[in-house]
């Protein structure tokens, strides 16, 4: 199998979980942006990549979106601001539960990571271990210590119960 | 809770709970040979001075007190008089204290012969996390107020005056940063290199140069110049940032520049007159509605 051959069936294997995890962190209109340079990434660095590959993927991600968000917080919304534009809405989004969602962003980033990794992107301790580039026991202990945190920040949160349901909008 | 029932509520707030089909190949492969290619994101150690706490606690709560504190940065990284660490007197300078923070940032919005321009009005603060916006360009005024206990974003427009919309932003990183946490995070990433003197409105003034880890867009084959940063000679506070980019919008690849200019920055005490600037102001009639 060529280089280009592999590339390919690379991406259409997890290009779409890339592009899930993208969007799940940071904008909509962002997302094919992400998906594209770590793709290109991977290209460059395909001898590299390991044969379970998706960790490594989301790795490459985690990483590109970080620097993605400084820029685009400074670009776009700026660029949007001046446009004289709302920004858009980030597509359908479930109903939210909202004291959960505070808990979360009360949390350190290294703890909400852990969760989101296993509950939003379904990963094995193993793999978002590789994700965050940490041994599986600590990945493990850092998972504990992440729920026992969230559960105490829900704790604390029902003295501030919500009192309305409301979709997830952009700033 | 069980560590189950945990998971799975937050399985339930997952925005994007099926993976969405991915977008063809072709443009990417078109991208394959392209001799610019990303490199790979590099891990960032911090910078020295984000990692000593004894210089850490130097930080005060006052704009002035904050000042003075840069000042001794730029002397303890100058041993002798050599050049002092402007970029590490910048991050001290602005490292917020426990009162309100203010900003006044006036936008440039640059293609071709045309500016667009904006003037915003910041206030923040940091625990719990509160920011107060007040942005007004040539038609109207946009006032939105986030708070993040409870999270919680309302939004008045000049525009639609009696209506005050209230929304949680989206998404686990969605606390909106002011200019100056942009810049701050530029310097904790090492991504600030100091590149001599300037002025800005007559003022003594250093000039930094952004190096960002990502490769630099391009026009027409050219990568575009770096990102400028201008910090005050005497305060080290940011006056002015500079960025350059390539747009689309008017059907071809034009230059865009955007220039901010850092007109205010202070720190207010944390009294009760001055919390109430974090709030959006009350206006009269507006009715509030919730999305959802």
């Amino acid at each position: 199998m060529s280089d280009r051959q592999q590339f390919e069936a690379l991406y259409a294997e997890h290009a779409s979980a890339v592009r899930a995890y993208a969007m799940r962190r940071g904008p909509v209109a962002d997302a094919d942006d992400v998906v594209a340079e770590v793709f290109l990434i991977a290209w460059r660095r395909l001898q590299d990549v390991p044969a379970d590959a998706r960790s490594w993927l989301l790795a490459v991600a985690r990483r590109v979106q970080s620097n993605a968000r400084r820029g685009s917080s400074r670009r776009e919304v700026l660029r949007a601001r001046l446009e004289h534009e709302r920004p858009s809405a980030q597509g359908a989004a479930p109903p939210v539960d909202r004291s959960l969602l505070e808990a979360l962003l009360g949390l350190r980033e290294s703890d909400r990571e852990a969760l989101l990794l296993v509950a939003w992107e379904g990963l094995a301790n193993r793999e978002a271990a590789q994700v965050l580039g940490v041994s599986e026991s600590t990945f493990g202990v850092r998972l504990h210590r992440a729920k026992r945190r969230l559960a105490r920040a829900l704790t604390d949160d029902q003295e501030h119960a919500p009192d309305v349901n409301t979709r997830l909008e952009v700033p | 809770m069980s560590d189950t029932n945990l998971i799975e509520r937050l399985r339930r707030i997952n925005p994007v709970p099926d993976e969405p089909a991915p977008v063809p190949i072709a443009a990417l492969l078109e991208r394959l040979d392209d001799p610019q290619l990303p490199a790979a994101p590099e891990r960032h150690r911090l910078p020295s001075i984000a990692t000593r706490p004894w210089r850490r606690k130097l930080a005060l709560g006052c704009t002035a007190a904050a000042a003075i504190v840069a000042a001794l940065v730029v002397l303890l990284a100058a041993p002798g008089g050599g050049t002092p660490n402007v970029a590490a007197a910048m991050y001290q300078a602005t490292t917020p204290g426990s009162g309100v923070l203010h900003m006044s940032r006036l936008s440039e919005k640059i293609v071709g012969d045309q500016t667009t321009t904006l003037h915003e009005q910041f206030w923040s603060e940091q625990s719990p996390r509160r920011v107060h916006i007040v942005m007004t360009n040539s038609e109207e005024t946009i006032e939105s107020a986030l708070t993040t206990r409870p999270l919680k974003l309302l939004q008045w427009s000049q525009s639609n005056p009696d209506v005050i919309v209230q929304s949680i932003p989206t998404g686990v990183e969605s606390t909106e940063q002011t200019p100056v946490d942009v810049l701050r995070e530029l310097y904790r990433k090492g991504e600030l290199t100091q590149v001599g003197k300037s002025t800005a409105d007559g003022q003594p003034a250093w000039l930094l140069e952004v190096h960002p880890t990502q490769a630099r867009p391009t026009l027409n084959g050219q990568p575009l110049p770096n990102p400028m940063v201008v910090v005050s000679a005497s305060t080290f506070v940011p006056l002015e940032f500079t960025e350059s980019s390539v747009t689309t919008e008017h059907g071809t690849p034009e230059l865009l520049v955007l220039k901010e200019h850092f007109l205010a920055y202070e720190e207010l005490p944390p009294n009760a007159q001055d919390e109430a600037l974090l709030a959006l102001a009350q206006h009269p009639g507006a009715s509030v509605k919730s999305e959802g």
